[in-house]
């Protein structure tokens, strides 16, 4: 059984439609791109999944479990984090109270374990662990905005354009820290990305989205030889 | 690091360390004053500081969740009522008037609170602002229960024994440090970096898996709550209720305490309360310049200290230590 089972969804906000038409599936331990321009429905199908947004059409399954009319709390306790778009951190709190709010859903005994593993994957957040989430630079913020949804130990990651408006080498020194969080955890994840060549290389598998519908799907090694996904998304 | 750059929630109240020893150490002054000052009015002005207290620092919980309610003196109010009907009209003990003075208030707060949380910023104030009138209108009408705008007079004292000033002096010191105390400990938990968390961004909160709607109904609840037994600790105290102790005026007032001591710590309303109450009295020699005065203040506190006094008050610690430093 798939950890993640998107079928035909439908994401509405209002009489606008956010997505028209994904599908895919993901087991546990892999990890998927969601690579599309603005507005294909990248961010809409991730919230979906999380209950922060309308779905009047389609089915998502979590371990087989129908997440319909679940509040984002209880699918957050079972096992979801989310890293939203824009490295969104609470601006005024400590980064240790950053990632200890991070670790609500979970007993308090772990959460301080958890920093440690925190600290061990991000050393600069150990640094400035004292210091307001504001005054961090936007590669520190988005790697607290990651490390605050790791908090919770979730099973499936989603990450929201985690490299917007971030260096290059920051993109790939974020991308290192995910990979390494896979291999030691397990880590299940989705990364929607308008970085497509970089998603590609973190992820094993990718789904190309248009216009609210998911189109091309297959392992990232064929997608980045593919004449198609180069010319739409490589710009080779 | 500089200290500009440190989270001031990071310097906000923790229990234990330091900041529980300054605590204690403040209770163990005030726990000797009456020992030292028989004074009736200085007594009498100290009960209504910590009852003050408790009211500011059960708004200060809501506000912490970011939420300025502009009609907490009404659930004080009701707090109040129901205690006084409770002792008055049923006959029960005093004991049984402070449990009414926070289930009334607490309940009313958990049916509106699903309503009225959903609104954010101006809205939320002006809504509680209009709540505060209609329970205001209801004291006034309800002439029955109320005594209407007359109000009720006679009220007992809780015991016998509180006829002293000094006893209530110490009843409502004890009530303070237990709820005052109780706060502190909530904002110091996991629950109060939840509420710092949903006042910093709703949103974020709400995806860190923070039931944000459920904790702050809760909060509220509990906030108005904690200030109905303050209402009942000054109804009886003063010996009697009427509906202008608690109008949209006094609701103000609690947010001005708020505003001046700071909102970003407990600390701060306990030091707007001292502040709001004791310079009035320091200022009896220009009666007429008091509101005044008070206004400038309250100007000046809110273009240069968004932090409130305690702000003031860290900075020239800050000073201090550097020059000890250097």
């Amino acid at each position: 059984m798939p950890l993640l089972q998107v079928t035909d969804l439908q994401v509405r906000y209002g009489r606008i439609l956010g997505t028209n038409g994904i599908s895919f599936s993901l087991e546990a331990g892999e990890s998927l791109a969601l690579v599309g321009s603005n507005g294909a429905g990248k961010s809409s199908t991730l919230k979906a999944i999380l209950g922060m947004a309308e779905w009047p059409q389609g089915q998502i399954l979590l371990d087989g479990q129908d997440l319909r009319g679940s509040k984002t709390s209880d699918i957050v306790r079972q096992g979801v984090g989310f890293s939203p778009e824009g490295r969104r951190v609470f601006p005024m709190m400590s980064v240790a109270d950053n990632l200890r709010a991070g670790a609500f859903t979970r007993p308090r005994e772990e959460a301080a374990e958890r920093m440690e593993a925190m600290f061990a994957y991000f050393p600069r957040l150990r640094e400035r662990a004292g210091q307001r989430a504001s005054s961090l630079s936007g590669g520190e913020q988005q790697m607290l905005a990651i490390g605050r949804a790791l908090m919770s130990r979730p099973r499936l990651l989603l990450l929201d354009e985690p490299s917007l408006g971030l260096a290059p080498i920051i993109v790939e020194r974020i991308g290192e820290i995910i990979e390494e969080v896979q291999r030691r955890e397990g880590l299940t994840f989705i990364l929607a990305e308008q970085n497509a060549n970089w998603a590609m290389r973190v992820a094993k598998r990718a789904v190309i989205l248009e216009l609210g519908r998911s189109t091309i799907a297959g392992d990232c090694a064929t997608l980045l030889d593919d004449p198609r996904v180069q010319n739409a998304y490589l710009g080779l | 690091m500089t200290d500009a750059s440190l989270s001031p929630l990071a310097l906000a109240p923790r229990a234990g360390g330091r900041p529980l020893a300054i605590a204690a150490a403040v209770v163990a002054v005030l726990a000797l004053v009456p020992l030292v000052i028989a004074d009736k009015f200085i007594l009498s002005l100290g009960s209504t500081v910590f009852i003050t207290a408790i009211a500011a620092a059960s708004l200060h919980l809501i506000i912490r969740t970011g939420h300025i309610s502009l009609g907490h003196a009404a659930f004080m109010g009701i707090g109040a009522y129901a205690s006084v009907l409770t002792v008055m009209e049923l006959g029960l003990p005093f004991a049984a008037g402070v449990l009414a003075a926070f289930v009334a208030p607490c309940l009313l707060a958990l049916a509106i609170g699903p309503l009225v949380l959903r609104l954010t910023g101006k809205y939320f104030v002006l809504v509680t602002f209009l709540f505060g009138e209609i329970v205001r209108m209801v004291f006034v009408e309800w002439k029955s229960v109320t005594g209407g705008a007359n109000g009720i007079f006679g009220i007992p004292a809780p015991a016998p024994v509180f006829n002293d000033p000094a006893a209530y002096y110490y009843l409502s010191l004890g009530a303070g440090v237990l709820l005052v105390g109780f706060i502190a400990r909530l904002l110091a938990s996991e629950v109060g970096r939840a509420i710092d968390a949903v006042r910093e961004s709703e949103r974020l909160a709400h995806c860190s898996g923070i039931p944000v709607l459920r904790l702050k109904v809760t909060i509220f609840a509990l906030g108005c709550g904690i200030v109905g037994i303050a209402g009942a600790l000054q109804g009886h105290f003063i010996r009697y209720v009427d509906p202008t102790s608690y109008s949209v005026v006094q609701s103000l007032n609690l947010v001005v305490v708020n505003v001046i001591g700071g909102m970003q710590t407990l600390v701060g309303p306990l030091v707007g309360t001292l502040f709001y109450l004791i310079l009035p009295e320091m200022l009896r020699g220009y009666v007429e310049l008091q509101r005044i005065i008070f206004g400038i203040i309250l100007i000046i506190v809110m273009a240069f200290l968004p932090g409130g006094l305690v702000e003031l008050g860290g900075r020239a610690l800050q000073l201090v230590r550097r020059r000890a430093g250097s």
